[in-house]
């Protein structure tokens, strides 16, 4: 079966490339331009979450900590991918996510990285 | 016919009155008579106390010289060798009978008196001429000096005074002509004629100068102008002294003087000369300081003042390296001043600018710099707007690499990786600028870890291996301590170092990393075979935008910021980054780390 993944990513561009990227790596994905479209309190949660930092209604950091508060999904990877590294230098909780990459990132390693977070 | 005998009553009044001494000794050598001259040259109270055997006069007690003051024995005394030899002799004797002092200067004549063939008696004449070699020898000695100290006086242009105080004589002399006599000026009259001399608004101050001597009988000097012809005149520096008689009274007032007028156009001019500097020192907005070469602070100027602290007492304490012969050109500095505010100092140095003092001039380039802030800060924000697009590039390049790295469309696969390392540039530019925009606005902040250097270095370079065709990446050595280090700055570092080894190493086929502990600290040296750098360039690859100019080479894209960023980087760790090279024989690049950074 594929594992499911569930990508909340603003840029539209960006978005279909990763979508496309993670297809052909035989996953099942699912993309979100906003947090709120994401069901989060879906009964079928997925195998792993990419959630981009900025978004223009939530950012990345609250979505993953209430991912992380609810018993379905509170094991689930989080992967954060951001444009600016305050998602790093604001010195927040990063224990809420699995891997973080700042854009541009190299593909191999973000592929990689699901990877091994699905596997 | 024989001269009648004259009677011994006769004669001895008659060599009494002799002027010379005159004494007799018999064949014996004893005294037997001498004249009242002789006695009292002698020191004899009475012609007749001495008349003893074996006393030819000289007493016990006498001090004899020669002329050049060597002692005289008594047995070279003339009387006694005409007793040996029977032969005139004569000698110059000084002698001394003490308790006095006095030394008496003698010409001593002794001649026989025959009987027949017998030998008689000696006849002593004894000349005192003392009053006349002592003032013949004195004279001789103060014309000597005389002759020298005027000729001294006359080549330094000095000249003497002298004023004769009971008798109001002065003398003096302006010093412009050679005089005759030391103590004679070739001007002469009374105290206030002399005074009359001097110009008129100096003459109040010298009179009260002088007199003020007098009464004190001390020294004193005295500058004042002469008038000369037309609106000139000369200056004068007088010293003198004031001598006083017996009583203590001053009887005199000696001294010399000297025409000073070259002498005070020159500290005039020195004077005018140092105003000017002042005026341009005190008025420029360019902030100066004359350090001495250990770089404490001599003086400093207003704007500097301004500026700096006023209690900044040496240019160490704001970074300036004691090696000023390192500083060529122009370096910056950024400082915080009095009133808190940031600013970017641009600086010179003219080291040895006087024997033992270099002077600094700072200029606030803060606006410059600002400007220079405010661009990176825009590029800091275009950049960050980058980054998204960036990775959409990057994502569609891979998806393209999938499709289309396939045996069937060859001439697509070299487009595609043009596109992709062109990308990559793209990405190193804009990672600079956010690196610079942080650095700039202090934002480069390090997340630190514990890390094994001997990890993280053999597998960083085992994943660059794979990019890097050209070169074998060795790795040798160990470090001992673990670090504490933000895992990606430290990466970074090493990257750019490794990469610009590879780069500036064309005609080369390895790359040496050596991990190694340096006095207890962690150090990881990066060595090159290439084309090195010249020991006055290595200094400057650590600036901003600077770029290693190899004509040999294909543009390479970049900031050439790469080498600052890195610095940054050490610097922030507590850390350092230095070269060693040697053009043509390759470069080494040591990263040293303290045993435990602290943030």
């Amino acid at each position: 079966m594929k594992k499911r993944i569930y990508l909340v990513e603003d840029d539209e561009v960006l978005s279909e490339g990763l979508v496309l990227l993670l297809r052909d790596e035989g996953y099942d994905v699912t993309s979100f331009t906003d947090a709120s479209e994401m069901a989060v309190s879906n009964d079928d949660p997925p195998d792993c979450y990419i959630l981009d930092y900025w978004l223009p209604e939530d950012d990345g950091m609250r979505i993953a900590q209430r991912l992380r508060q609810n018993k379905k999904t509170k094991n689930i990877p989080i992967v954060m991918i951001s444009a600016s590294q305050a998602a790093l230098q604001s010195g927040e909780n990063l224990s809420s996510i699995d891997a973080f990459f700042a854009k541009p990132f190299p593909i191999r390693s973000f592929l990689s990285a699901i990877k091994h977070l699905t596997g | 016919m024989k001269p009648a005998p004259i009677s011994d009553r006769l004669l001895r009044p008659i060599l009494d009155a002799f002027l010379y001494g005159i004494t007799v000794q018999n064949a014996s050598g004893d005294l037997v008579y001498m004249n009242q001259a002789a006695a009292q040259l002698m020191g004899f109270s009475s012609q007749k106390t001495p008349l003893r055997k074996g006393a030819d006069g000289v007493r016990s007690g006498f001090l004899m010289y020669d002329a050049e003051g060597n002692h005289f024995p008594a047995d070279r005394l003339p009387g006694r060798l005409v007793i040996k030899t029977h032969t005139p002799h004569t000698a110059t004797i000084r002698f001394r009978k003490p308790p006095s002092t006095k030394d008496h200067w003698t010409l001593v004549t002794a001649v026989p008196v025959f009987t027949g063939d017998t030998l008689e008696g000696v006849v002593n004449v004894l000349h005192d001429y003392t009053k006349h070699a002592r003032s013949d020898a004195l004279h001789k000695q103060v014309q000597e000096h005389e002759n020298t100290l005027r000729m001294a006086l006359d080549v330094a242009n000095m000249g003497v005074w002298d004023w004769e105080i009971p008798g109001n004589t002065f003398s003096w002399s302006d010093g412009t002509k050679p005089r005759r006599s030391l103590t004679r000026g070739n001007k002469q009259g009374t105290f206030r004629q002399f005074l009359n001399h001097i110009h008129v608004k100096d003459r109040e101050a010298v009179r009260r100068v002088i007199l003020d001597a007098g009464k004190k009988r001390g020294k004193f000097e005295a500058e004042f102008r002469i008038p000369g012809r037309g609106k000139s005149h000369r200056w004068m520096l007088k010293r003198g002294e004031i001598l006083t008689d017996k009583k203590g009274r001053p009887a005199r007032m000696i001294g010399v003087g000297m025409d000073s007028t070259r002498q005070k156009k020159m500290e005039a001019e020195l004077a005018e000369g140092n105003r000017k500097f002042r005026a341009v020192f005190n008025s420029t907005n360019v902030a100066m300081f004359i350090t001495d070469t250990r770089l404490r602070i001599l003086e400093s100027n207003t704007a500097a003042s301004r500026l700096f602290f006023p209690s900044l007492r040496s240019l160490s304490r704001l970074g300036v390296p004691e090696e000023v012969s390192t500083l060529n050109g122009d370096n910056e500095l950024i400082i915080t001043t009095k009133e808190g505010v940031t600013k970017t100092l641009e600086y010179r140095v003219h080291p040895s600018f006087l024997p033992g003092k270099h002077l600094f001039v700072f200029h606030d380039i803060t606006s410059r710099a600002d400007e220079d802030q405010r661009r990176e800060h825009l590029l800091g924000i275009a950049s960050h707007e980058l980054r998204t697009p960036l990775a959409s590039i990057k994502a569609f390049i891979a998806l393209l690499k999938r499709k289309y790295l396939k045996k069937e469309y060859e001439g697509m696969t070299a487009y595609i990786e043009k596109i992709d390392e062109t990308s990559d540039s793209v990405v190193r530019l804009v990672n600079d600028f956010l690196d610079i925009a942080r650095i700039r606005e202090n934002r480069l902040e390090l997340y630190r870890e514990q890390i094994d250097l001997n990890t993280l270095v053999r597998e960083l370079a085992a994943d660059l291996q794979l990019t890097i065709p050209t070169h074998t990446l060795h790795v040798r050595g160990t470090i001992s301590t673990p670090v504490e280090a933000d895992r990606q700055r430290i990466s970074q570092v090493l990257i750019n170092i490794i990469k610009n080894a590879v780069k500036y190493s064309p005609d080369a086929d390895s790359v040496i990393i050596r991990l190694s502990d340096r006095n207890g600290s962690p150090r990881i040296s990066i060595r090159d075979f290439g084309i090195g750098i010249e020991k006055s360039e290595q200094k400057k690859i650590f600036r901003m935008y600077y770029k290693v100019h190899a004509k040999s080479h294909k543009r390479i894209y970049g900031l050439g910021a790469g080498l600052f960023i890195a610095r940054t980087i050490m610097e922030r760790h507590n850390g350092s980054i230095k070269i060693q090279s040697k053009p043509g024989e390759g470069s080494t690049f040591h990263i040293d780390l303290p045993i435990s950074s602290k943030p």
